[in-house]
Formats: C-alpha cells, sequence, structure tokens
C-alpha cells in the first residue's frame, strides 16, 4: 500500500482478512455484493465451477442456509427467497405458465389465497379449489390439465391435517406436482417430501427461525425443479441478503429443541382450554376429539404441531377484555416465536372472505388463534386461566 | 430546515416516532456512540442522575439495557452490568472492590486467564496479596487475614469439573466480612444459582453457554446488591471494556433458548459421562453427576434436580494419547472456547495456558485431561465420534 496515495491506501488497506487457513467456529457474514476476479480467464472458470460473482447470483451465507434446508427436508437442492410469499410464488411460477391449472387446498394462508384468487388468473393459469382433508373431494375435483396441487400442512386457523402421502399420490396419478407448506409444522415434526410431496416451502420467518426478527422463505425439492425456479428467481429477484440468512442460519441451530417445547406447551394448553368453562371447542390434533388426531398421530413426529385454535363466547366485548386482561400472551400478527402469540381470525387473517365462506369453513367471530411458545407451560396455562374468568 | 443535500442526509431519519398502536417485538439495535440534548442543563442533570436518559456509549446503551433487564430475572438478582467478555467482567468486578493491600483468596483450580489476573496484575503489579488454594481439600478458614476482602472461585471448577459448596464458602467469607465472586459459566444459571447459595455476586463468561452460538464475545456480573453494580459501573466508565450493542443484541436473541439449550446440554452429557466412565482408555471422568464423583453430593444439594452442566471431562492419561484423539476426530472440534451448539474439545495447556507449567502441576492440572463442552448434537453421533476417535490410542 506504501506506494498509493492516502486517499487509494485508505480504500485499500486491510480489504481482505488475513489467516486464510484459520477455519472460524461460526461462519462468517459476507456484506458484500460481488467477489473479485482476477482477469477474464479466471472469471469464466468462476462461472464454470459456480462460484461467487454476484451475489443475486449466489452468495455464501444464502447458500450455506439453502444447504441446511435441503439436509432438514431432505431435499436434493433448496432455494432462499426474501420471504415466504416469494418462496411460494417462485416455486409455483416455475412449475406453471399462461393457460396451465392447479388445484388448490380451500383453507390456506389469507395471501396465498389471493396470489391464486387475483394473481394467477390475471397471468392465465387457473385455480380450482376443494377440501384437502378429503381425498375424494380432492380427486373428484382434478381434471386432466390439473399440473400443481398445492397445500399446508396443517391449516390457517382451524388447525385440520392434510395427509399428505394419500394427495401425493392422487396428484402423482394424474402427472401433477404436488407443493407443501410445511410453515405451521417444519422438518422437525413431518418433511413432506419424505411423504411424496414434489416442493417443501417455509416461511422460515416462523418457527424456523425462530426469534421473531428476520423476514425469509424457502422452496427444498428436486435439483431439475430447483434449476427451473432458481433460473426464475434470478429474474424476478426475488433473493434475500447475507445478514437475514446468517440470522436465519443462527435461529435454525435451536429449531428441533424450541418446536418440541413448543409443542410439548401446546398440547398441554389444548387439554386445560379443553376443560374450561368459556371454551366451547379447541382445534389441536393431540385431542382425540380433533378430526384428523389419529392421521397426525401417524405422520407427525414428536408431537402435534404447536399451533392451536379455540372458541369463546362470540362477544367483541369479552374477546377485548380477555385479550386486555392476558399478562404475557399477546396479540401479534406472526406467529412461531419464542413467545405466545394470539390473532383472531375474523378480524385479520380472514377479513377479506366473505361470512358464508368463513361458516363453511367453521370460522366463527368467538374463534381464537394461538401461536403457541416456549414458557413455562404452568406459566403459560394460569394466564389463558385467569384471563378467561372475564366470560364467569 | 436548511435545504442543502448534505444537511439533509446527516440530520434526518433519527426520530422514530413509533405509532402508539405498534411495539416492536423485538427490542431495536441502538448503535449510538452518544445522545443529544435540548440544553446543558438536562444534559448535566443527566449526567448526576438526577434525571433518566442515555449520554454516551461507553456509559450506558438501551440494547445492553435490555439484555441486563433478562439477566438480573435469571439470576434472581438486584442488578447486573455487561461487558466486553468474560475477563472484562471478571476484572471490572474484582477492581471495583479491591484495592492495593488487600488480601484475596482464590481457589487454585480456575480459568487460567483467571488465575493470571490475580497472579500477574493484582498481586505482581497493583500490591495485592493473593492466596491461591484448594476450596475443595483444604480448610479455607485458616488462610483468612485480617486484610482479606475477596473469596474468589468457580462454581464447577475449569477444567476438573469439581463443586464447590458454595453455600459452606459464602457462610465462612461472610463470616470475615469479605465478598465471595463465583463465576458460573460452566455450571450456568438453570443448572445453579449462586446467589440464592448465598454469593455476593456471579460472574459469566457469557462467551459460553449463555451465548451458545460461538458468535459474540460477553462477559455479565449479577448482583444482589444493587449499589454494588452502581460502584462497578462507575469503575468500569475509567476502564471501558463495554460490550456492543451489537452483541447484547444476538445475546438477548441467545436468552431466549437458554432453558431449552442447557436442558439438552445436561442430558447429553450425563449420557456421554456415563459412556466415559465404562471405557477402558479412560483413566478417570470428571462429571458432578456421575454418583462415583467427590463433588456429586455438593452437586446434588445445590444444583437444579437432575442437571449436572455441560462439560465433561476426561483423564486420558498423557499428553499423548490427548493429542491422538483430538487428531482422530470426525465430528469434534478442538476449539479454544466452549459453551456452544456444537461439541468441542480444549486441552489444559490451552485453556489453562496463562498459567506457568509450575503454576499447573501445583493445581494438579495433568496435562492428559482432555476437557468436553458437549453439545446439542444427537447423543449417539458424540458418543459414536468419541469411540472411534479413542481407538488411536495404543
Amino acid at each position: 500500500m506504501t506506494q498509493f496515495k492516502r486517499a487509494t491506501g485508505i480504500l485499500h488497506q486491510a480489504a481482505y482478512l488475513k489467516g486464510k487457513r484459520d477455519r472460524p467456529e461460526s461462519a462468517p457474514l459476507f456484506l458484500t455484493t460481488a467477489f473479485n476476479v482476477d482477469d477474464l480467464d479466471d472469471l469464466e472458470a468462476l462461472y464454470g465451477v459456480k462460484g461467487y460473482t454476484y451475489i443475486r447470483t449466489r452468495n455464501p451465507n444464502r447458500y450455506a442456509l439453502a444447504d441446511l434446508m435441503s439436509y432438514l427436508e431432505g431435499g436434493e437442492a433448496s432455494l432462499i427467497c426474501g420471504c415466504g410469499m416469494a418462496a411460494i410464488s417462485t416455486a409455483l411460477l416455475a412449475l406453471l405458465g399462461s393457460g396451465d391449472r392447479m388445484l388448490s387446498d380451500l383453507t390456506l394462508y389469507g395471501e396465498t389465497q389471493e396470489l391464486f384468487t387475483l394473481v394467477f388468473p390475471g397471468l392465465g393459469i387457473k385455480v380450482d379449489f376443494a377440501d384437502f382433508t378429503n381425498p375424494e373431494a380432492v380427486k373428484a375435483a382434478l381434471r386432466p390439465d390439473t399440473k400443481v396441487l398445492y397445500t399446508e400442512t396443517i391449516s390457517n386457523p382451524m388447525i385440520t391435517v392434510v395427509d399428505i402421502e394419500a394427495v401425493a399420490a392422487i396428484a402423482h396419478g394424474n402427472g401433477a406436482k404436488l407443493v407443501v407448506d410445511n410453515t405451521f409444522t417444519t422438518s422437525s415434526v413431518i418433511k413432506p417430501l419424505e411423504l411424496g410431496a414434489d416442493v417443501s416451502i417455509n416461511s422460515l420467518t416462523k418457527f424456523a427461525n425462530g426469534h421473531s426478527d428476520a423476514i425469509c422463505g424457502s422452496l427444498t425439492t428436486s435439483q431439475a425443479i430447483w434449476t427451473k425456479a432458481n433460473a426464475l428467481q434470478q429474474l424476478l429477484g426475488t433473493t434475500v441478503d447475507p445478514f437475514t440468512c446468517w440470522l436465519v442460519t443462527r435461529g435454525i441451530r435451536t429449531m428441533d429443541l424450541r418446536v418440541q417445547k413448543a409443542m410439548d406447551n401446546a398440547a398441554r394448553l389444548a387439554k386445560a382450554l379443553e376443560a374450561h368453562p368459556a371454551v366451547s371447542r379447541v382445534n389441536h390434533p393431540s385431542l382425540e376429539s380433533h378430526p384428523q388426531h389419529a392421521l397426525a398421530k401417524r405422520i407427525f413426529k414428536h408431537g402435534f404441531g404447536a399451533m392451536l385454535s379455540f372458541v369463546m363466547p362470540d362477544d367483541r366485548k369479552g374477546i377485548n377484555a380477555f385479550l386486555r386482561k392476558l399478562e404475557f400472551a399477546h396479540y401479534a400478527m406472526t406467529l412461531g416465536g419464542y413467545r405466545t402469540t394470539l390473532s383472531h381470525p375474523v378480524t385479520s387473517s380472514h377479513h377479506g372472505v366473505p361470512e358464508e365462506e368463513r361458516r363453511k369453513m367453521g370460522i366463527t367471530f368467538g374463534l381464537m388463534r394461538v401461536s403457541v411458545g416456549i414458557e413455562d407451560p404452568d406459566d403459560l396455562i394460569a394466564d389463558f386461566t385467569q384471563a378467561l374468568e372475564v366470560f364467569k | 430546515m436548511k435545504n442543502g443535500l448534505m444537511t439533509k442526509v446527516t440530520h434526518l431519519g433519527t426520530r422514530i416516532e413509533m405509532p402508539p398502536a405498534s411495539t416492536p417485538k423485538v427490542p431495536p439495535m441502538h448503535m449510538n456512540a452518544a445522545y443529544c440534548f435540548e440544553d446543558a442543563e438536562t444534559l448535566a442533570e443527566v449526567n448526576r442522575g438526577e434525571k433518566d436518559g442515555y449520554l454516551y456509549g461507553r456509559t450506558s446503551n438501551p440494547t445492553n439495557d435490555c439484555l441486563r433487564e433478562i439477566l438480573t430475572a435469571v439470576d434472581q438478582g438486584a442488578a447486573s452490568q455487561v461487558y466486553a467478555s468474560g475477563m472484562g467482567a471478571i476484572s471490572m468486578a474484582v477492581m471495583s472492590n479491591i484495592k492495593a493491600g488487600d488480601h484475596v483468596l482464590v481457589n487454585k483450580i480456575i480459568f487460567g486467564t483467571s488465575y493470571k489476573f490475580f497472579r500477574a496484575e493484582m498481586r505482581d503489579r497493583f500490591g495485592v496479596e493473593v492466596s491461591f488454594v484448594d476450596f475443595l481439600h483444604e480448610d479455607i478458614e485458616q488462610h483468612f487475614r485480617p486484610n482479606t476482602k475477596l473469596v474468589y472461585m468457580e462454581t464447577i471448577a475449569n477444567p476438573t469439573c469439581d463443586v464447590i459448596d458454595i453455600r459452606k464458602v459464602a457462610k465462612a467469607a461472610h463470616a470475615h466480612g469479605c465478598l465471595l465472586f463465583v463465576d458460573n459459566t460452566f455450571a450456568t444459571p438453570p443448572v445453579c444459582k449462586p446467589l440464592a447459595l448465598g454469593a455476593d455476586m456471579v460472574l459469566y463468561s457469557a462467551t459460553k453457554f449463555l451465548c451458545g452460538h460461538s458468535d459474540i464475545l460477553a462477559g455479565v456480573i449479577v448482583a444482589s446488591d444493587k449499589k454494588a453494580i452502581d460502584n462497578i459501573t462507575d469503575v468500569g466508565h475509567s476502564y471501558g471494556p463495554i460490550m456492543s450493542p451489537f452483541d447484547a443484541w444476538l445475546l438477548i436473541r441467545s436468552l431466549r433458548t437458554l432453558g431449552i439449550r442447557l436442558a439438552q446440554h445436561c442430558r447429553n452429557a450425563m449420557q456421554a459421562a456415563e459412556y466415559f466412565q465404562g471405557h477402558k482408555q479412560v483413566v478417570r471422568t470428571l462429571y458432578p453427576g456421575l454418583a462415583s464423583s467427590p463433588s456429586h453430593q455438593t452437586a446434588l444439594e445445590t444444583f437444579q434436580k437432575g442437571m449436572f452442566g455441560g462439560m465433561v471431562s476426561i483423564d486420558l492419561g498423557s499428553e499423548q494419547n490427548v493429542n491422538d484423539v483430538i487428531r482422530n476426530f470426525k465430528m469434534t472440534k478442538l476449539v479454544p472456547s466452549l459453551g456452544a451448539f456444537s461439541t468441542t474439545v480444549s486441552d489444559t495447556k490451552t485453556s489453562h495456558g496463562a498459567m506457568t507449567p509450575e503454576e499447573r502441576k501445583r493445581s494438579g492440572l495433568s496435562d492428559g485431561i482432555l476437557r468436553i463442552s458437549i453439545g446439542l448434537e444427537e447423543i449417539e453421533d458424540i458418543i459414536e465420534d468419541f469411540d472411534q476417535a479413542m481407538k488411536a490410542i495404543r
């Protein structure tokens, strides 16, 4: 650096980290938009080995997270995207084009539904709907040109469970692919690809990252589908920054421990709520009263998920009082974090759905969805119990 | 407001007025060197402690304060302080309470750099009398002097995993008008609460189990007396081993899973210890959870039921054996640290390298000891790796 003037040196000195032999215990964070090459030959060689050039294409932290997701979900390759919706839209648009048809589950995350009803028709993609908890209904709704089936492992907010294996068989019988959103469960609990699904989607924002501080999404699939999805992602620009990837990777280190704890808590809370006089119904697959209890027992590992919903009296004043009386569980427009949060489907996620449709799904005003956290279960049960006293 | 571009970019975007309806789920990361005030009088009031406020990054930071709130509650203390590293916490805690001419009583089996701090800094350079004593086997009562002010130990000793009865030491310390500081890094709060057992201050290298992800350095002090923390804070302003709010933010994040991580570390360590105990190449297994451990009874009486920490040490007989095993690991790594989600090992020359060979010998630290930080992997995988690596011992 001594041959340069200070104004140059100040930009170039200490640009490279010493000790390339050193192996840091924790992966470094590559906050760089591009990587350097010596010359054109070097550049072409890098393209050849798919090395790092410009980070929308590939970056070390995003690729590390992708490898981690492939490992966890049991897939050949993964794409990490800016958010769950980015993963969903990238996955589906890699499989569908104008004139194609897909079949979707009836009960879905609200914005996924909007993607199918408001955006896809504009792109010439036809979308049919059926109740995926009923394989016969799925078969009946299939058309010869149905190319993709889409569902979620656990539905929002009725917490119903889909027989992925059965639906995958139906899809493949029609030459179609099955895409499954594994967000509510995660690979800690179920691996859709192992049960026949072709793509497993995660909003890593939720249980995977688990710390409510990053937005990120992933799709895990075969090498063939990945190649198409990757090419599309490069053009749509639905990539995600290295810092988010680094944070999410860190969050996933405790995913299995957190999900296990949250599931144990959810089962205990579900039991306590079911016994409460103010609660008319609890939806959690751990309960024998749940319509898919046996199925969940068969296909889920170690537990029944950490999402539950329950029905209080259809009373706005009462529900508001209940929410205010809770001491630490609280209302929040997210799920899968370390703290227990609640959301009210009728006034939020399913606000745009006509009342007639809502009633068909079983969604009433008194329904409250809970994302169970990793607090002490006794504290959690005590909090809900004392708050429900407002209905006495 | 002036219209110049540079004026706009330097002044706008400083205030975040959160709409009353929205509370962020996660505390913001306050990367701030200093704060602005309306006038000199207000600044003076904050400086004198008459008004609540933040002044300068070396004195306090909102993110660090969020961290302290959690730490104070977890150890059931009255107040806490955070520093840039475990040594930062230890040096600040000790130097705020000791002056030249005082005497300190220190357990001879502690982390090597802690030992060096007492010997090279306190004793050799700053005129403090230091006695290194075996708290486990000696009667410390006879070592108190009229000028003894402080007693220092670790809950679970590094690297022997001996457990010292904090209750007994606290009683002796207080009977002589001394303070007891306990470094609880190996044990951690889910396993042991030194303040509840009589310690005056509990210290941590939060770099280890508290953070658990090998990516930040931090030191923690929790005290049962708020004034003690105020005093340390004041002294710390002069030395400045401050914790970055970025690291504090990451440590807050780590603490969210403290209980579930430690439960798993302890479950794995217990199984690993039982495995080592039965292994023919292992001369001794040092883990307080084993009934055969001389520390087992003390651990049963002073630790959370069924939890004995994530640290296991094994005596392989010689330095040669330790090196041979280390070279053969497929998954476990040799790392000069501990307490992360991955299983790592350290030899005593590394962890206690700051001590001289004579000091290590006097403390009874054999070079044949392999100190293991048991991680969160599947226990079968951990045992499998040690099993195949120990086949290298001839």
